[in-house]
């Protein structure tokens, strides 16, 4: 019953602060050129404030309700999430801001013991590692959120993509007999898809970074609360696999606004095409369009047709 | 896409197959100061990502050379 509840706080919550965000973005001019749209539309942004609300008001309600600290844990690691990611929406920071900023979000899942020190290897077993795993909280928060954010460049694609590999994460909370974190999971899953309402294509509101590391942060605090840390991974291979190919050929972490050269080119039909410059950086993206342009929407349903396939490998491991 | 669904089924399997090496060979690995152990496993672990991140390199290489 408490997962209905929080599920739809937090989605009614969105859905209402989403709408209201939206129109006063605009009258603030806190708005952002939707580059892959004909004339260019301004579209609001940070729309993060509205997902950090709907999780939040959902998280701490279920904190009076139940006083857990798993609770706890994951509602103050999410809105350290949201301010660093506010911070970078305000003002652009360097590369190494956000993994570096991204590790104080784990603080809270370590300082209240949120996590177990073994490491769940579903189907081979489990090993403990007391002294590793500490630092591996630091190395799981801070990739999670920033893969998430990587992500986050086409229409609907963000919120989406959430939607999707939490799944794999509600039903191994279900095949391990874990029904009391369902509530706590809950939130992640009603904030994305009430915000996917208005992030859909064509848009009408961006994430930000705040919007997509706190959808990140999230998500990783999840995994490690439910110690579906491996199913996680699994789930999110597409974004991490960007992520990787993008630090394979960079070799460094470095901000994608300061790359010289770009991984993708937009058509003036509005396709978007690979770059044939040999030193652009290597992202999902430009291999989706390697052999023929396409347009962002059949991008994004490339990318998510990718999440999809990630999330029935993570659901098979979870039953193998 | 074809090599995105395959590159991420080895991905999946590389992190099955890393789980089984951490389980059932370098967790049983045992000696007696707790300190020299836990560096050691830890060490064969960084070294195993690091194999695998090589391999993962590689076969994107070799796949960027064929589509241009």
């Amino acid at each position: 019953m408490l997962e209905v509840i929080t599920f739809l706080i937090s989605f009614i919550t969105t859905l209402i602060f989403t709408r209201y965000l939206i129109r006063v973005l605009k009258q603030k001019g806190s708005v952002v050129e939707d580059y892959f749209k004909p004339n260019k539309p301004k579209i609001p942004r940070p729309g993060g404030i509205a997902i950090v609300i709907g999780i939040s008001i959902a998280e701490l309600t279920l904190f009076i309700l139940t006083s857990n600290t798993l609770v706890l844990a994951l509602l103050l690691s999410v809105i350290i999430a949201f301010i660093i990611g506010y911070i970078d929406d305000k003002k652009v920071m360097s590369g190494y801001y956000k993994p570096l900023a991204l590790l104080i979000a784990a603080l809270p899942i370590i300082l209240l013991n949120a996590y177990d020190y073994n490491l769940d290897f579903p189907i081979v077993g489990s090993v403990k590692i007391p002294l590793l795993y500490i630092p591996l909280i630091f190395i799981i928060m801070s990739t999670f959120g920033n893969t998430t954010n990587s992500i986050d460049v086409f229409n609907g694609l963000v919120s989406a993509f959430m939607i999707i590999v939490t799944i794999p994460i509600i039903i191994g909370l279900i095949i391990n007999d874990k029904y009391e974190l369902l509530p706590i999971a809950m939130p992640l899953v009603g904030s994305s898809i009430a915000f996917f309402v208005y992030h859909k294509y064509p848009s009408k509101i961006f994430p930000g970074d705040s919007g997509a590391l706190t959808l990140g942060i999230a998500y990783a605090s999840l995994a490690i609360i439910s110690e579906l840390e491996i199913i996680a991974v699994i789930a999110l291979l597409p974004a991490i696999t960007n992520s990787f190919f993008f630090l394979s050929t960079v070799k460094r972490i470095v901000e994608h606004r300061v790359i010289k050269s770009k991984p993708t080119i937009l058509l003036d039909d509005y396709r978007i095409a690979a770059s044939k410059d040999p030193n652009a950086p290597v992202t999902l993206v430009r291999l989706i369009v390697a052999k023929k342009p396409l347009y962002e929407y059949q991008i994004v349903n490339r990318i998510l047709s990718l999440a999809v396939f990630s999330s029935i490998l993570a659901i098979i491991t979870l039953l193998i | 896409m074809i090599f995105l669904f395959i590159y991420i089924t080895i991905l999946w399997i590389l992190i099955l197959l890393g789980g089984f090496i951490l389980v059932n060979i370098i967790a049983k690995i045992e000696l007696k100061d707790i300190y020299l152990e836990s560096l050691l496993k830890g060490g064969i672990a960084i070294s195993m990502s690091i194999l695998w991140i090589f391999i993962m390199v590689k076969i994107k290489d070799i796949y960027m050379r064929t589509i241009k």
